[in-house]
């Protein structure tokens, strides 16, 4: 893919965001998630001549953000310490999505890389397994897993929310 | 029943909602011209920090043959203004440095200065963690690594997850000034290069201790003057570059995030 300085600065900033937020999704902490996403905006940069799909670019673009993310959460955690309770619970929005968000980061960090994966860019396990070197079998039972404790988390918001309504309702 | 599609909306909705930043446009190109490829690394990172009268600064070169090292050492200089270390600190001497969490009454006892608390910490800070760290020290005069007093690190955690560190340590008589900067040391890149990152470093003093903030590192230049007013530290002042001379002392510490 061809690309000039003035399109890459604007597929730069277009891509930015979703790469932080990847990034936060799975390190849970803002340094490090800007550090990872720097890191992986560099290499889309470095890399993009090398595209030859420019459709397969948003997949592509997730890929390196977890791989940027999971070794920088390996390397500053070196036995995957992410989840201490001192790093959960950011969120712009505490009122919302907070089980959610607590139970994502309660998951370990392939788990949690995979799940971004799968429901935020789209992937299927072989897709993952292809991108962050896992066993394809890994990626289905650790989806599994990650799945019933989101599951779990997500009922207990939709709960929450409904008594909210209710609770307005009633006013 | 939870369907994969509320899943899915779910942690859309929840990821859209995080704030990014501006994108760091300079800071990208920079990383992409300087063709550092992050690698998984499972060692614990080290930094380079002043122990008292030091010249503060401390990294490890590749392990590649000496005529490679003089041509990685000559780029450094030129981009640095400083030289590093021409060896690797030994197996010995670096599982030496390897830091210990203590009490506060263990850290008084494991060192030979009047270790003075941090206080006017930021209203978020959590904490204190207390490490001991033996520091390593290479001489220039004899290229060897040997193990120096033990500074003490606080590691306070903040509201949204980051982390900052103060280091103490033991204000020698015999002192040059401490140096303006401290690199860390984040292993080499694919080419073998080493990637060094460099911080800003802010020093006081307080009796025969010596305190050291790092800018950037969960905590900003203007809440690290808050802390050395707080404790009535007597600023010191730092120099860049460093003078070299033969006497020359580097001195590294070890950094193990706490549990």
């Amino acid at each position: 893919m061809k690309i000039d300085r003035e399109e890459l600065d604007r597929l730069l900033i277009q891509t930015w965001p979703d790469a932080y937020r990847i990034a936060f999704g799975i390190l849970h902490d803002r340094g490090l998630a800007e550090d990872a996403a720097q890191e992986a905006c560099a290499l889309v940069a470095r890399k993009i001549a090398a595209l030859k799909d420019a459709s397969a670019f948003r997949a592509w673009l997730y890929r390196i953000v977890v791989n940027c993310a999971i070794s920088l959460g390996r390397r500053r955690h070196p036995t995957d310490a992410l989840d201490a309770a001192g790093e959960r619970g950011i969120t712009t929005d505490p009122a919302e999505r907070l089980d959610l968000y607590n139970a994502l980061a309660a998951l370990p960090l392939r788990q949690r890389a995979a799940v971004l994966l799968h429901y935020y860019a789209g992937l299927n396990s072989a897709e993952i397994a292809d991108a962050c070197g896992f066993p394809p079998g890994s990626v289905r039972f650790q989806l599994m897993l990650a799945r019933r404790a989101l599951r779990k988390a997500l009922a207990t918001e939709i709960r929450a929310e409904s008594y909210a309504k209710e609770a307005t309702h009633d006013h | 029943m939870i369907t994969d599609a509320q899943i899915r909306d779910g942690i859309t909705s929840m990821l859209q909602r995080f704030e990014a930043p501006a994108v760091p446009l300079d800071d990208i190109y920079r990383r992409m011209s300087a063709s550092r490829i992050t690698q998984p690394d499972r060692r614990p990172f080290v930094i380079g920090a002043a122990a008292a009268g030091a010249l503060a600064v401390a990294i490890a070169l590749p392990v590649a043959s000496p005529g490679v090292v003089q041509t990685l050492e000559a780029k450094i200089a030129a981009i640095l203004h400083w030289s590093p270390p021409t060896e690797r600190p030994s197996a010995s001497v670096y599982q030496a440095m390897k830091p210990q969490t203590v009490s506060l009454s263990e850290a008084r006892a494991r060192v030979h200065f009047t270790l003075v608390v941090p206080g006017g910490l930021p209203a978020d800070a959590i904490g204190p963690t207390i490490q001991v760290a033996p520091t390593g020290v290479f001489s220039r005069a004899t290229h060897t690594w040997s193990i120096g007093p033990s500074v003490v690190m606080f590691t306070y955690k903040r509201a949204d997850g980051r982390t900052f560190a103060l280091s103490a340590a033991w204000a020698s008589s015999q002192t040059s000034p401490p140096s303006k900067y401290t690199f860390e040391d984040r292993g080499v890149d694919k080419a073998g290069n080493p990637i060094l990152v460099k911080h800003e470093r802010f020093v006081w003093r307080n009796g025969d201790q010596v305190m050291t903030a790092i800018a950037g590192h969960g905590i900003t230049p203007a809440e690290i003057a808050a802390i050395q007013s707080a404790m009535h530290g007597m600023p010191m002042p730092t120099v860049w570059p460093p003078r070299h001379g033969a006497d020359e002392t580097i001195t590294m510490i070890r950094v193990m995030p706490p549990r």
